[in-house]
């Protein structure tokens, strides 16, 4: 079950983060896998979104988010405070994702590249974070929690590394949101 | 916005979600679509009753109401968002399915109908941030005083599909759970990130009297 965990808008500016950031190109944009990567779980993604017409920006449809990462695009200082603020030792993984308007991230669970050895890890916490202000149209959905109007700052730890959720944007402002695990 | 009861034991929604999904004649929305059709309304309405019986007071009403939609998709366009799109689709009682569904629902709200649709969004799409321009709004209010929106969220719960009314994001609802909008011009949008087509009944009217 998701459960909030507590709130780090005092610890780290958040605004100063998206500040930065939307000046900047991301790393890449995701979905990053294609349909035959031959990628255990990714599958039952691709077939969803294929049964139900989900089409990428580049293919003429409108799913699409910008992934920005520690090192690359903001300071890793960012993901450590966030770290010791949620008793989070370490992490493999840390990013922030945008959605930009009438953009979407379908109903799909985080297939990694490393599938095959991340599925035997039982170590694994997964925590996001509402960066942005609480704004109209910015949805994130988390197994059965429909997340809106969070308050900037709050964190939550997800039931498991691969729950499935989607993120919406049906705003007129990009929607940021931090991610670690 | 706020709840107002459930329905589902005295409208069955699945047929008339089955008869929109069966129709072919649904009434597509584009950006396009809806101002054009709004632009033509009012030049092509009765041209003498336009030009020579339109009071200046009519005009200038219809002028702004040209401008609410504008503005619309001016922010769409200002957000970035690729406005070919946006799109849904509308069904209408009579035309998709039976008039005697609108009578019921607006039996259960003591409310005599003026418009009545219900929407579909599809997977992947999202229709953002606007509020429903009204052309006939001025007029309406006018003569009934007052006009309130309703909306029944006439599908099982889906996952991955909003609708978001001011401050309120509908999710999770029950099949027939009836909402009364704050102001018939309330800021909405939709959404669906899920598997399915979402569905949802709108109706704007006004109370009767008792």
């Amino acid at each position: 079950m998701l459960e909030r965990v507590g709130n780090c808008s005092k610890i780290i500016d958040w605004n100063e983060v998206i500040k930065e950031i939307a000046e900047q190109r991301p790393a890449y944009i995701g979905p990053s896998h294609k349909e035959d990567d031959p990628i255990p779980g990714l599958k039952e993604v691709t077939d969803l979104w294929k049964r139900s017409g989900f089409k990428t920006v580049a293919d003429g449809g409108t799913v699409e988010w910008d992934m920005f990462l520690p090192h690359t695009n903001f300071n890793i200082s960012i993901a450590e405070k966030f770290c010791e603020f949620v008793g989070l030792k370490t992490y493999t993984s840390c990013w922030i994702s945008r959605i930009n308007p009438a953009r979407c991230s379908p109903w799909h669970w985080d297939v990694h590249d490393d599938e095959v050895n991340l599925s035997q890890r039982t170590d694994i916490v997964r925590y996001h974070c509402h960066i942005g202000q609480p704004t109209h149209g910015h949805v994130l959905i988390v197994d059965n929690f429909c997340l809106y109007k969070q308050p900037q700052g709050e964190i939550y730890k997800w039931p498991s590394r691969t729950t499935w959720h989607c993120g919406l944007n049906s705003g007129l402002t990009p929607k940021y949101l931090f991610n670690i695990w | 916005m706020k709840y107002i009861g459930n329905c589902a034991d005295k409208i069955d929604w699945n047929e008339v979600i089955k008869l929109c999904q069966e129709s072919v004649t649904g009434d597509r929305n584009t950006v396009v679509s809806v101002v054009e059709r709004s632009e033509v309304n009012l030049q092509n309405r009765e041209p003498m009753q336009a030009k020579v019986l339109m009071s200046v007071a009519e005009q200038i009403a219809n002028e702004q109401l040209l401008q609410e939609y504008r503005k619309v998709i001016g922010d769409w366009r200002d957000a970035g968002c690729d406005l070919d799109k946006i799109y849904w689709y509308d069904y209408y009682p009579g035309d998709h399915y039976p008039e005697s569904i609108s009578d019921t629902f607006a039996a259960i709200l003591g409310i005599r109908p003026l418009r009545v649709f219900v929407s579909e969004v599809y997977p992947g799409i999202t229709v953002p941030y606007h509020w429903d321009v009204e052309d006939k709004g001025p007029e309406w209010l006018k003569k009934y005083g007052m006009l309130y929106r309703y909306t029944c969220c006439i599908d099982a719960p889906r996952v991955g599909s909003v609708l978001i009314v001011d401050d309120h994001c509908l999710y999770d609802f029950k099949q027939g759970d009836i909402f009364e909008w704050d102001s018939y011009r309330n800021y909405h949008s939709a959404a669906n990130g899920g598997e399915h087509i979402q569905y949802y009944f709108h109706m704007l009217g006004y109370k009767i009297k008792c």
